[in-house]
């Protein structure tokens, strides 16, 4: 529908996004974000490898985007073309199922990026920490130089912010694809045999590989958090996440395959993280000599950092939309005025990060997958729901499925989400429960204090179903 | 449904999850064998006893009355019981697994408890009509009206 010109998806986006500066962001650069936050180099895959066996991490490699991936990027491409507004998922799930699901899942999500991309710069510091061997003050140091270089950046905009990005991603890229080259040209081992380790069942095999490959695969729902700050998120969106999703599976496979080769036959079993095993940085020494492994070394400190630039950058925003809807303290919704970037949010986020790189903070790794599982089924609802409770409503992508189709495909990731939540242990339930319970407790704290917004104030409110302007538009443009 | 169907809703959910944590307790007092828990003295006799169940238990009862006259307390103390007595769970790591089978009803319905009470505190809340304002689109001095090309 178009009134005087403007889309109802427009003007929604115009009321919703007060304050945010637009910036005009190349499909290709978005591709790079997309890139970033679910994958940014194979880090981490080692450690499927020895736990479930080379033809296992092949086979889920190449399946399990088909039932994780693609329907997360599908649903957040409709509903990113539906309601492009700035917070993404918490914007998504309070239209089409209310104020109080939406904050659960805005805060949710919003706890586990916190805790989450903390551990990004922890890694990286371990990465540097094991090479060079200094000291836990310059530790601190360094992690807190980082922090505050990517708090800056983000703040700056999005435009510096993607083209950091860049940099990263050539830097943790380029040593990857040398890798990838020499591995596959001069490894010796099967890629693909055994299936699963000897004398494991495959249901043994997949339990902690599963576990590790869900989060590898993750992601997809990120880059919607940005769409009040990119021009026409409507098209931009669906088209980096179509492409970034077989880039992903590509990077994952070559480099696997390569690592797996490049270990050399039966070494497979030895390569995992955390010291001692064959990790790619080890694999590259085999493969390259040091020349490589220095390479791989910076590939996997860049990789780490722009995990955390990136979502530093897309965690802080669902926190300023609950803030603009009155669901959050005021002054995260403050915006600056020159860049127009939600810098309170993104600013609190850094200082949280920056207190949280001085831990080893393990148990807390475990328990924002599980805060996210939870999030990611309300975005599958969220879709669903509003196929049926707004049928007409422009979406610029529409997942190709009758509504019959939609619930089928979106049952395969709920039902895996569900599954994930046991296969981890107790310890990460107990910590994840925990996460879950501050969510009812934080809405009855914040809603009481600041009321909230009213449905009909907030995004297509801004015309009748008839097409006629509402008092509330009349409202925004005095 | 109105405020008082969820208050209503929110004091039946949290009554039976504080049953079931009674319940909880006196199983891990009477079968478990663990009955004294550690014996670092503030942590053993606060978290590691079995009768912080207990104590989580009647504090969820009391919640639920509460929340049945006041969403936001009621809820809050319901919701603050169940992640007290999880806690319990957490510190005792050779039996986490059959703790946390027999406390998962507690900690559905107390999180379903907490739940009513929110949907009662938002129906009975006058919402603001409008979402809060930020300041107009700032102009980027060298760049506007062009947007940064990225």
């Amino acid at each position: 529908m178009r009134l005087q010109g403007v889309a109802m998806s427009e003007v929604s986006g115009i009321m919703a996004n007060q304050g945010l500066r637009r910036v005009q962001m190349r499909v290709i650069t978005a591709v790079v974000v997309v890139f970033t936050l679910c994958c940014s180099g194979s880090f981490g895959m080692e450690d499927v490898v020895s736990s479930s066996g080379p033809g296992a991490t092949i086979l889920m490699i190449l399946v399990l985007p088909l039932l994780w991936s693609l329907p997360l990027a599908l649903v957040s491409s409709e509903l990113t073309g539906m309601v492009p507004e700035a917070g993404g998922l918490y914007r998504w799930i309070r239209r089409a199922m209310g104020e109080y699901w939406s904050f659960q899942g805005g805060w949710w999500w919003t706890l586990s990026l916190y805790v989450d991309s903390a551990v990004y710069v922890a890694l990286a510091l371990d990465y540097l920490q094991n090479h060079y061997d200094f000291g836990g003050s310059e530790r601190a140091l360094i992690g807190i130089a980082i922090v505050a270089l990517f708090t800056f950046i983000n703040i700056r905009g999005l435009d510096l912010t993607g083209w950091s990005l860049w940099v990263i991603e050539i830097v943790t890229m380029v040593p990857f694809v040398i890798f990838t080259i020499l591995g596959i040209a001069k490894g010796t081992g099967s890629a693909i045999h055994p299936f699963v380790p000897e004398g494991e069942s495959f249901k043994e095999a997949m339990q902690l590989g599963l576990a590790i490959m869900l989060w590898m695969y993750s992601g997809w729902e990120s880059i919607g958090t940005l769409s009040g700050e990119i021009e026409n998120p409507q098209r931009v969106i669906p088209r980096a996440l179509f492409i970034g999703l077989p880039l992903v599976i590509g990077t994952y496979l070559l480099t696997v395959i390569a690592g797996i080769m490049g270990a050399g036959a039966g070494q497979w079993a030895n390569m995992w993280t955390g010291g001692g095993g064959l990790d790619f940085v080890e694999i590259g020494k085999i493969l390259g000599g040091n020349t490589l492994a220095y390479l791989m070394l910076i590939s996997a400190i860049f990789s780490n950092i722009g995990l955390y630039a990136g979502y530093l950058a897309t965690g802080a925003r669902p926190s300023f939309q609950m803030s603009r809807d009155r669901l959050f303290p005021k002054f995260y919704g403050l915006t600056h005025k020159s860049w127009g970037t939600p810098w309170v949010a993104i600013l609190i986020m850094g200082v949280v990060d920056g207190v949280l790189v001085q831990f080893h903070f393990d148990t807390l790794i475990t328990i924002d997958v599980f805060l996210l599982m939870f999030a990611y089924i309300l975005i599958y609802l969220a879709c669903i729901v509003l196929r049926y409770k707004e049928p007409d409503t422009e979406r610029p992508f529409r997942v190709p499925l009758p509504n019959w189709g939609l619930i089928a495909m979106c049952a395969v990731p709920i039902a895996i989400a569900v599954i994930s939540l046991f296969i981890n242990g107790t310890d990460w339930m107990i910590g994840g429960l925990f996460g879950i319970m501050t969510g009812p407790i934080a809405y009855l704290v914040f809603k009481s204090i600041y009321k909230g917004t009213k449905d009909e104030a907030l995004e297509g409110a801004a015309i009748t179903p008839e097409g006629e302007h509402t008092e509330l538009f009349a409202q925004m443009e005095a | 449904m109105s405020p008082r169907s969820w208050r209503v809703w929110g004091l039946v959910l949290g009554v039976l999850a504080g049953l079931s944590v009674i319940g909880f307790g006196y199983w891990v007092h009477g079968v478990a064998g663990y009955r004294l828990g550690s014996t670092w003295v503030v942590v053993g006799f606060t978290i590691t006893a079995p009768r912080l169940l207990v104590a989580m238990g009647v504090l969820m009862i009391v919640g639920a009355i509460i929340l049945y006259l006041s969403d936001v307390a009621g809820g809050i103390i319901v919701a603050g019981a169940v992640c007290i007595a999880m806690i319990w769970c957490y510190y005792h790591p050779d039996h986490r697994v059959a703790n946390v089978k027999l406390y998962a009803a507690s900690i559905v319905l107390g999180f379903l408890s907490a739940m009513c009470a929110g949907l009662s505190l938002k129906r009975r809340t006058d919402a603001v009509g409008l979402p809060a304002a930020g300041p107009a689109p700032g102009p980027a001095p060298e760049r506007e009206p062009e947007a940064a090309q990225v």
